[in-house]
This record gives C-alpha cells, sequence and structure tokens, in this order.
C-alpha cells in the first residue's frame, strides 16, 4: 500500500483524463453546496441512477469531486448573508458574517476558499501518506471516546457568548434540550414529539439551521437599507481585486492555523459517526482557546473564519479514509459513495489499493484536481459573488426567506419542516433581539443528539456502569485535554495578572 | 436474444394475446396512469433501498411507469407506516416496501396508530435469514466458541433493532445455551456491521445479506434450516437445528411490498396488474443480473404472493409474543 | 458616571422570553419520558438540571441587579423592544404572517405560483405598493428560477398545483 511518489505522478496524470468529469461536477458541487438543503450526500442519491450507470472508477470520481466542491460552496451562503449551506458550514458565519456586514465580504470568500483549497491540498496529500495509520483510528475511537469529543465541541457553548456566559449557557441547554426530541436510539421512545410524526427522527437540522440563521437574520435586516453596516457599504463600493488578495495574504500569513485545523479535520473526519460540523466546531473553539486574542473571535476575526473552513475541508479527505480500508464509511456522504461501490461489487480493503488503484488512489488525486480548480475558478469570482451583499432588503428578505424555506423541504419532502424552519426563525429573532447567541442554540441541536447517542450506547454496552466513561486510556487523556483546554482561558488570565502585578510591583 | 428485443417480444405477445380476447391482460387498463409512490420506512442507501432499486429498475418496464422511492426513516419504521397510511391515495399508485420482519415485530411490541387490518403485504421479495457474524480480528472462532465465551461473561451483541428477528434469534440461542448476551442496537445493517468492525461489541446479528461477503467480516452461523448462500457464508453454522432452538426459519429480511386495504378492494383489476407484473420480475434475466451484480444472493430471492405474506406475518408475530418479555428488555 | 438610575436601568424583561420558552419547553419535554426506561431519559434530565441552574442563575443575578438598579422589569416599551417600532414592527409581524401562509398554502397552490406571490406580496409590504413593477420582476424571476432549478433540473418532490400541471402539459 506504500506509495511512492513515481506511482503517484503517474495516477495524478492518469486522473487528469477525467476532466470531462471532474468540471461539471465541480460546478454542481458549488451550486448545490450553496443551496441551503442541498448536500452532496442527498445530491448523489438525487443523482443515483446517473452515477450507477458509470464506470466504477468514474463514479467514484464525479462523486468525490462533487463532494470536495460542494463544501467550499456552503461557505459562501455562509459568509454572505449567514446562511450555512450545511451543518458543516454552521460555524463558518461566526466570525464569517460579520466581516461581510463590515464590507469585507470579498475579503472573507478569499479567506474561506484559500483556506479551504490550502487545507484540501494539505490533507488529500497527508491522507495519502498517512492512510494506514489513520484507517485504523476507527479502531480505537469507540463510544467513550466520541462522547469526550463532542464535549469538545459542545465546551464551545460556554465561549461563544463570552460577553454574559449566563445567557449563553441558557441558550446552550435549551439547544440540546430541543435536540433530544425524537425516539432515543436504544428503546426507539418518542419523546418531546408534541405528537408529531414528523419530530420523531430528531429535530431535521436543515430547517433548524436556516431558521436559527437565515431566516431570524431576514427579521432582523428589514430595518437597515442593505445587510451592510454603514461604513460597510461604503468600503464595498471603493472594493476592486485588493480584498481579494488581501483576503489571500491574510490565510497565507495564518499558515500555521491553516496546517493544524486542517490535520484536525483529518482525523476527525476519519472517525466514523463524526463529520465536518463537530470538526468545524471543535476547531473554531480550540483556534479560540489557542490565541493570544480571543475577544476579537465573533467580531469578524481571520483565524476565527479559517479555522472551520480548513477544519471542513480537512474532513473531506478523512472521510473516505476508513471507507476505502475497512469499509466503514467516515460520514454521510462516503455511507452513499459505498452504496455505489457496493453496486458495482467493489471489495473494499487495503487490497483495493492495488486491485483498482483508479479507485483508490484515483479518490484523493480526483480530490487534489478538484481543489486546484476550484482554486483557479472560484477565487475570481469572489468579487461577484459579494455583490450580493448590496442587494436592497426590501428584496433580500423576502428572496432569503422563501428559498431557505425550500431549501427546508428538500431533505425530508416534508412541508412541515418549512413549518419547523419558521418557528427556529421566531425563536432565533427573539434570540437575537434579546442578547442570546443563536449559535450556541445551534451547537445544541445539532451535537445534542449526537452525543446523546454515543453516550446511550456506552451505558449500554457497560450495563449502565458509568465508569465506564473513564474506563479507556485514549478515552482519559481526551478527557484530560478538554478539562485543561476548558481551563486555559482562565489560567491564561490568571497568569497574566500576576505577570502585570509582578511588573507593577517592580514599577 | 438481448433484453430490448425479449421485452419487445412480450410486449407484442401481449398485445397479441389482448387482441385474441384474453381477459386476464386486459386488466386494469389505462393503470398505472403516474408514477408509482413506494414509501420506504429507513434510510436512503439501506438494505430496503438496494433490494427496492433492484426490484423497481425491472418493474418499472412491466407497469410502464417508474417507481419512484421516497425515504420515511425513524422509529424502527413507524415513521414510514404512519406516514404512508396517512398520506397514501386510496388508487393502488401508492405502495410502501419494507422489511416484514422488524416492522411487523415492532407492532407486537408497540401497536401503530392504525389498525392492522388497514394495510397488507402483497409481493415478497426476498427471504434473508438472520446471522450471527464476527469480525475476523476476534478470538472467537466458531459459535462454539462465542457460546463458550458467553457463559464467562456477558457479551455484547450488535443488532440493527431491539425488535429485529435477528435479535430475536440472539435471545432464543441465549436462552436455550445459558450464555449471556447484551444486545446493542445501533440502528441500521451499516451501524451494526461498523459496530463489530472496529471492535466497539463482541459479535453482531443481521440479516446475512448485509453481513456476508464483507471484508473483515466472517458469518458464523444463519437462523435458518439449510445454508442457501455457501460461497458467501462458508463453515457457517445452522443455529435453528444445531442448537434446537425450537422456532421456524423466520427470515430476518423478508422485504415486501405492501398496499392499503382499502385501495386494493377499492380497485381490484388495478391490484390485480400489480400482482402479476410484480411476480413477472422474477422470471425477468435482467432481475437476475441486478441481483447478483451487488452484494445480493439470487439463492434468496424468495417469490411470494399474499399468502405466503401473510404466513410470515403471522408466524413472527406470534413468535414475537411469545417472546414479548426478552424484546422490550 | 452618577446620572440617574432610572435612565440607566436596563429593562430585561424582553430577556425572560428565552429563559421561559426554554422552562416551558423542558417541563412539557420531561411529562413525556415519565414511562421510558431510564436510559432514555437520562441525558434529558442531565441537561434540564443544568438548564434549571442556569436559570437559577439568570433569576438570581436579574434580583441582585434590579435591587441596584442597574437592571429593571417593566412591560411597557418591551413589545418595542423585541419588535422595533413602526413601521418596523407591523412589517416584522406582516413578513412572518406571510411566511405563514407560504407554508399553509404550498400544498394546494404549488411551489411555483404560492412562491410568486409570496415574494410579491412580501415586497410589496416591505416598500410600498408604488413598487410593484420591480416586485413583479424579482417575484417571477425567482419563481421561474426556482422552478427550473428544483422542480425541472433536480426533481425535487414539491407540492405542485395549476401552474406546474399547466407546464407539465405544455413541456
Amino acid at each position: 500500500m506504500a506509495l511512492d511518489f513515481g506511482v503517484f505522478v503517474s495516477l495524478f496524470v492518469d486522473t487528469l483524463d477525467y476532466w470531462w468529469i471532474i468540471i461539471p461536477a465541480t460546478l454542481l458541487g458549488i451550486l448545490v453546496g450553496a443551496i441551503p438543503g442541498f448536500s452532496a450526500a442527498n445530491t448523489i442519491i438525487i443523482l443515483l441512477p446517473l452515477t450507477l450507470s458509470m464506470e466504477p472508477a468514474t463514479g467514484m470520481i464525479f462523486m468525490v469531486a462533487l463532494y470536495t466542491a460542494s463544501r467550499l460552496g456552503a461557505g459562501i451562503p455562509a459568509i454572505l448573508v449567514n446562511i450555512p449551506g450545511t451543518a458543516g458550514a454552521a460555524a463558518t458565519p461566526l466570525d464569517g458574517y460579520p466581516m461581510a456586514v463590515a464590507g469585507r465580504g470579498q475579503q472573507a470568500l478569499a479567506i474561506s476558499f484559500t483556506a479551504s483549497v490550502a487545507a484540501g491540498l494539505i490533507t488529500t496529500v497527508a491522507a495519502l501518506i498517512l492512510i494506514p495509520w489513520l484507517s485504523q483510528v476507527a479502531f480505537h475511537l469507540h463510544s467513550v471516546e466520541m462522547i469526550v469529543v463532542m464535549l469538545f465541541g459542545i465546551s464551545l457553548i460556554a465561549t461563544i457568548s463570552a460577553g454574559d456566559t449566563i445567557k449563553g449557557l441558557i441558550a446552550g441547554f435549551f439547544g440540546l434540550m430541543i435536540g433530544y426530541i425524537g425516539a432515543d436510539v436504544v428503546y426507539e421512545a418518542p419523546r418531546g414529539t408534541f405528537g408529531f410524526l414528523e419530530l420523531y427522527d430528531k429535530v431535521p437540522l436543515i430547517p433548524a439551521l436556516v431558521g436559527l440563521f437565515a431566516i431570524s437574520e431576514a427579521f432582523v435586516v428589514i430595518e437597515r437599507n442593505t445587510i451592510l453596516s454603514e461604513q460597510g457599504a461604503v468600503k464595498q463600493q471603493h472594493a476592486g481585486w485588493g480584498p481579494t488578495f488581501e483576503g489571500i495574504r491574510d490565510t497565507l500569513v495564518h499558515w500555521k492555523e491553516v496546517v493544524w485545523t486542517s490535520l484536525l479535520g483529518l482525523v476527525i473526519g476519519v472517525i466514523p459517526g463524526a463529520g465536518a460540523a463537530i470538526a468545524s466546531f471543535v476547531a473554531y473553539q480550540q483556534s479560540r482557546i489557542l490565541s493570544k486574542t480571543p475577544e476579537l473571535y465573533g467580531t469578524g476575526h481571520v483565524p476565527g473564519l479559517i479555522a472551520p473552513e480548513s477544519a471542513n475541508n480537512g474532513v473531506t479527505s478523512g472521510t473516505l479514509i476508513p471507507l476505502l480500508i475497512i469499509g466503514v464509511p467516515g460520514g454521510a456522504t462516503a455511507a452513499i459513495m459505498a452504496v455505489v461501490l457496493e453496486y458495482h461489487g467493489v471489495a473494499f480493503g487495503p487490497d483495493l489499493f492495488d486491485s483498482q488503484p483508479m479507485i483508490a488512489y484515483g479518490s484523493f488525486t480526483a480530490m487534489l484536481i478538484t481543489y486546484i480548480l476550484l482554486g483557479l475558478m472560484i477565487l475570481p469570482l469572489t468579487r461577484y459573488f459579494s455583490h450580493v451583499m448590496v442587494v436592497p432588503t426590501v428584496y433580500m428578505a423576502p428572496i432569503l426567506i422563501a428559498f431557505t424555506l425550500v431549501g427546508s423541504f428538500v431533505p425530508r419532502a416534508y412541508v412541515f419542516d418549512m413549518g419547523v424552519a419558521i418557528v427556529f426563525g421566531v425563536i432565533g429573532y427573539i434570540a437575537r433581539r434579546t442578547g442570546y447567541h443563536v449559535a450556541a442554540i445551534l451547537i445544541g441541536v445539532i451535537l445534542g443528539p449526537l452525543l446523546e447517542n454515543y453516550f446511550l450506547r456506552a451505558l449500554r454496552i457497560s450495563q449502565g456502569d458509568l465508569t465506564v466513561l473513564f474506563s479507556s486510556a485514549i478515552g482519559n487523556t481526551l478527557w484530560v485535554l478538554l478539562l485543561l483546554s476548558l481551563l486555559a482561558p482562565g489560567l491564561k488570565r490568571y497568569l497574566g495578572r500576576l505577570k502585570s502585578a509582578k511588573t507593577n510591583a517592580t514599577k | 436474444m438481448n433484453n430490448q428485443n425479449r421485452r419487445l417480444f412480450l410486449k407484442l405477445t401481449a398485445a397479441g394475446l389482448a387482441a385474441a380476447g384474453m381477459p386476464a391482460l386486459s386488466y386494469g387498463a389505462g393503470f398505472p396512469e403516474r408514477t408509482i409512490k413506494v414509501f420506504i420506512p429507513t434510510r436512503a442507501g439501506g438494505g430496503a433501498d438496494r433490494n427496492f432499486r433492484n426490484f423497481g429498475g425491472v418493474w418499472k418496464d412491466y407497469l410502464g411507469v417508474e417507481l419512484e422511492p421516497s425515504f420515511y426513516p425513524g422509529a424502527a419504521g413507524r415513521v414510514g407506516y404512519e406516514t404512508y397510511m396517512g398520506k397514501a391515495e386510496d388508487d393502488c399508485h401508492d405502495l410502501i416496501f419494507g422489511n416484514m420482519g422488524p416492522e411487523v415485530l415492532n407492532w407486537v411490541v408497540k401497536k401503530p396508530n392504525f389498525s392492522l387490518d388497514d394495510y397488507f403485504y402483497f409481493l415478497m421479495v426476498d427471504a434473508d435469514p438472520g446471522c450471527v457474524f464476527i469480525s475476523e480480528k476476534s478470538s472467537m472462532k466458531t459459535l462454539d466458541d462465542v457460546v463458550a465465551e458467553g457463559k464467562k461473561r456477558t457479551l455484547t451483541v450488535a443488532t440493527s433493532r431491539l425488535a429485529h428477528p435477528a435479535s430475536l434469534g440472539m435471545l432464543v440461542l441465549a436462552n436455550k445455551t445459558g450464555m449471556k448476551v447484551n444486545l446493542i442496537p445501533l440502528s441500521g445493517g451499516k451501524n451494526t456491521r461498523n459496530g463489530v468492525l472496529t471492535g466497539e461489541v463482541d459479535l453482531g446479528v443481521l440479516p446475512v445479506t448485509t453481513a456476508m461477503g464483507r471484508k473483515g467480516i466472517k458469518v458464523l452461523g444463519l437462523f435458518d434450516e439449510r445454508n442457501l448462500v455457501p460461497e458467501d457464508a462458508p463453515g457457517a453454522v445452522l443455529i435453528n437445528t444445531e442448537y434446537k432452538l425450537g422456532i421456524p426459519p423466520l427470515a430476518a429480511g423478508a422485504r415486501a411490498f405492501g398496499i392499503k386495504t382499502a385501495a386494493a378492494e377499492k380497485y381490484p383489476d388495478r391490484f390485480d396488474k400489480l400482482r402479476e407484473t410484480g411476480m413477472k420480475v422474477f422470471t425477468d434475466p435482467a432481475y437476475k443480473e441486478a441481483v447478483t451484480k451487488g452484494k445480493g444472493s439470487w439463492a434468496l430471492i424468495a417469490p411470494g404472493g399474499i399468502a405466503e405474506c401473510r404466513k410470515y406475518v403471522d408466524n413472527i408475530t406470534a413468535l414475537g409474543q411469545e417472546y414479548r418479555g426478552l424484546l422490550t428488555g | 458616571m452618577q446620572q440617574d438610575p432610572q435612565h440607566e436601568a436596563r429593562n430585561i424583561l424582553p430577556d425572560c422570553i428565552i429563559p421561559a420558552l426554554a422552562l416551558v419547553f423542558t417541563v412539557y419535554y420531561l411529562t413525556t419520558i415519565t414511562e421510558v426506561p431510564w436510559i432514555s431519559q437520562a441525558s434529558a434530565i442531565v441537561v434540564s438540571g443544568l438548564l434549571s441552574m442556569a436559570i437559577v442563575a439568570f433569576i438570581i443575578r436579574s434580583v441582585w441587579r434590579i435591587r441596584r438598579r442597574r437592571e429593571t422589569l417593566r412591560l411597557q416599551g418591551s413589545l418595542q423592544a423585541v419588535l422595533g417600532y413602526v413601521p418596523t414592527s407591523s412589517r416584522r409581524i406582516g413578513l412572518l404572517a406571510l411566511a405563514v401562509a407560504y407554508v399553509w398554502f404550498i400544498d394546494s397552490l404549488g411551489f411555483t405560483l404560492t412562491t410568486l406571490i409570496f415574494v410579491f406580496a412580501a415586497i410589496v409590504l416591505l416598500s410600498s405598493l408604488a413598487n410593484w413593477k420591480n416586485a413583479l420582476i424579482i417575484s417571477v424571476s425567482s419563481s421561474v428560477i426556482g422552478y427550473i432549478v428544483f422542480l425541472y433540473f433536480f426533481k425535487t418532490r414539491f407540492p405542485t398545483g395549476p401552474i406546474e400541471d399547466w407546464l407539465k402539459s405544455v413541456l
């Protein structure tokens, strides 16, 4: 399975032969990524008749390119209009949208794209080198360890609303309670469903996402003429190509941030069941903790945008590894890819890299090519995309509401889900107007059910013994890290105060 | 003769027979008028999805319209059935495609909001026996090893759902042999397999199609009286007879099409057309090709009509009632 | 900074809406899990405990601040604080009503027609009837684009109505 450079180059060149499928897949990927409700996974499902009719290698390359491009697409509405197209982009607006409101939308897009492309390239190469080791991760991270990984993400609730921790916690716990609506995984007992069958399978994520972010935002912005703030509008008018280059430069300056958050995403992507959402929340949280200027996060801070975007692109390459090597998909999209490959009778495993290199290595080389293509194609568009921001809100708000309601319908085809989006829109609106962080609610809604699943599974396996939570070496190490990351900000403040006290004393 | 020619031939023959006044073939004229909508009570990309695609891909040629699946996962199939009963039209254009085993068993544990007489299954597609499987990395190599180990400590057993024929088989086996098992429901075949592969649980139970022929997985035994898949599950023990479980060979996966009783009664001619064209799929080589091309096994395809479905439902209901205590934990 | 404390006191009645919603929902949730196995109750019980603690902390803090006249609770001005002032407030309510109507009617009127009417009505509501030309252009083009992308290209199963039926017969 070890890959020497010569083989890699020839595979790369072979993959270039598939340009005719990579280019349309990339364009389609950007489009479906940018429309809320559509995602790579459900687009691939819609296109199954097409993919199933292709040769397995062609089909795989098509799916990989579409998946990769959809990640970048999802960042566009997240930054410009505060609508994360998918759960994986849910942490992107935290700093991306404030930048856009301040008239730095073009720059924010450039940052997001550069970080995504760089992260994608880094992790794809890293994945190729590290395949033998990364494929083993799934064997070591079980429910117990996953509980801690989820808590890493959930701890963001406490820090995200640093201005008012009590309110942040209320919002976050409220979100978690909402996340527990539906049948539990063990006994399938419906809980808190208001009698709606549509809520048995948990609160649908996309309606919650667009409701809390976009619909509530549409109600807020109608008091302004455009989404842009006043200063932002002035800035936007004078923009040329400058902000795009500024964005690229910003990202390159923070190259270390890109590298470690993307590798974090890669590792989380490898874990079955953990996906882009958890990766980007954890990356954002850790980036904030390690930062020297944590107070700037949430105000349009560059590293706050880089972290989630490079992490969720790291997930993209990670999610394929366990699928190809041990037949365990790392996420929802990889699971659909598995269906297609199984349909063609492709046998997963290390042998795949010898028997069908075009599927195994080809997936990664196709990803590399897609990223390069995206870099060339999408960066020049930043200047034009950001013009969306000057559309007057009298037009913007109705279109936003109509299309996000539509997006809420798409994943499950329930009109009910459009109603869910409105309910979350109202909750989100009240939360915004009264100083509660909508992202804190959303983190609860997204991660709550995941946390509960792992928790119930661990408890069921241990037959109700809570000490199981501290029963594994890896788990315990993660617990210590979690504790450290929670204590770090306070500790840093304390040390800082001590230091300034000392310098004052010496004066 | 290639497919196209063969179908043309079939169509011409049918037309000829109809012209000759064979009444059987003029049934349900003008039906179907629109796409047949199929409600599937599980997630897209699962076992039912795969089976449906294989079957529907061929059936559509006989019906002359597309079959469009829509997926309503949740609460062990309840969401799908309740949605079907609530939304489906009574005009034979809306069908449900489910797995009779776990779904009927679920009614035994928890009654649905509709009456069980309001729908029935009429076209059984496969009989997929339950199996016990293990990771190749496991220290246990045979079912006897498993039983011996289970007498020493409680084994964790991954299953798709608690109320599943495969879970039931495992519980009966544990009951008979005195081993201790702890069923871990992981919702869905894929997750169950993953739980076993990654070593989180000791072993797993599933319909055999969802477990066999996968890398790193070894099928140890089948809850059946014969091994129909000797190539994919070599050396699998026949648990029902070997351990004298005293249960009938109930398939853990028994996918079937169902319909609202009201629809079949209102339009008997349309319903007959569905039944007749459905049965033709089993003799179509294109169907065999689709099944064998994927991970399926042709030996497990088990054509069945209303009577076979009824018998299966009655058997599984009786068994579910007998072991109700074990299923609800 | 010794100003008149009455002027400084912030009205926190609106801030109580979210905790109140959370509390009501949690109580409702707990009533639905009285008969499920404990394992299915565990997570919700832990979180509802934490939520209650956070709300208690919020109440204690508010009482403390009210006593120091930094915060106050009063009905007057609360509605405006949440909804804004006329005309923005009435536009917000109108927009919400239109959104609810959109979801209500989409099943019978179909995707294209409902979207067209909603976008048109919402633009007129937010600007004025004098703006009807722009409203018409935007509403027609967004429903046409929506039709092409969602119904024609992606074949999503949106509710259909008279327009879709007509288009189907034409195309």
